[in-house]
């Protein structure tokens, strides 16, 4: 009876060592993706600002209280923007941001194209 | 003729260029500007609450401040000139802060504040979008975020202001 008691403790417990392993590697993947606003060239990952520790506390709550990543992100960008995001999301306001490059290598492209047919 | 498509993208991407950097306001917009005011729900310092039904058919200027932050000494002045030109309700939101200093300060510096908002975890100060503090947010008389200012409210913020009051009054 006591060796089963101390087992179930112990299985019990390490469920708990676990759980928490994945929501801190979870919370530091999002971490990863959230920009530091008073920083901003690092993620709140990197930074030790107040705000990015509030924030880190905010992710974790939010896990813990069974919000998922996509959640977690609309709700950070509803409060401060797309800028809060370190890789911006494709849409109507960003897509020239990512479209960008790849209208002016393909216009390079074609411009050379263009020489080298001259010649 | 043979370069014109390359001159045409540089010029471009020049164009470009010389619009986004010299934008006259770099400042951070927020997210809420033309908004209702997100969630807010606080215990005041005079044990009351501050909420959603504070801002109510008044324009009002929320001012998110501490006592351990310097800038905001520098501000406080600022806020009391404003009231003198412009008697708006002021609320402050004390970020983070401990309410012994912060009842010191406002007996040394004085009060400008018509109610002062307990934000003692940061999580208001995160739901209103703020970088830091001092930051304050122009409320218009339906709840709505109509300007915001990051950093300290200076002579220059008030002129600002007053003409934005001045616009919302109407």
């Amino acid at each position: 009876m006591k060796k089963f008691l101390i087992l179930t403790i112990v299985t019990l417990f390490s469920q708990n060592i676990f759980a928490d392993e994945n929501l801190d590697k979870k919370a530091r993947e999002i971490n990863k993706k959230i920009r530091c606003v008073v920083c901003q060239s690092q993620s709140i990952d990197d930074s030790d600002s107040l705000l990015a520790r509030d924030l880190r506390v905010l992710i974790k709550d939010k896990l813990k209280e069974g919000k998922n990543e996509k959640e977690i992100i609309d709700f950070l960008v509803e409060r401060y923007g797309e800028f809060i995001l370190l890789k911006p999301r494709f849409n109507t306001k960003t897509y020239f941001l990512w479209l960008a490059p790849i209208i002016i290598i393909l216009s390079g492209l074609f411009l050379i194209k263009g020489i080298f047919k001259k010649n | 003729m043979r370069y014109t498509g390359l001159i045409i993208i540089t010029a471009f991407i020049f164009v470009c260029l010389f619009f986004g950097l010299n934008k006259e306001d770099q400042t951070l917009k927020s997210a809420f500007l033309n908004k209702p005011i997100p969630e807010i729900n606080l215990n005041s310092l005079k044990n009351d609450k501050l909420d959603q039904s504070d801002f109510k058919n008044e324009i009002i200027l929320v001012n998110f401040f501490a006592s351990w932050c310097v800038p905001c000494i520098v501000e406080h002045d600022f806020l009391f000139e404003l009231k003198k030109q412009k008697p708006i309700k002021i609320y402050g939101i004390n970020y983070k802060d401990n309410i012994k200093n912060l009842k010191v300060w406002l007996v040394k510096l004085g009060n400008p504040y018509s109610k002062i908002g307990i934000d003692k975890t940061g999580i208001t100060g995160i739901n209103w979008g703020i970088n830091g503090i001092p930051e304050s947010f122009l409320i218009d008389k339906n709840g709505i975020i109509k300007h915001k200012i990051n950093g300290v409210i200076d002579e220059k913020q008030i002129k600002i202001l007053l003409s934005k009051i001045e616009l919302l009054e109407k």
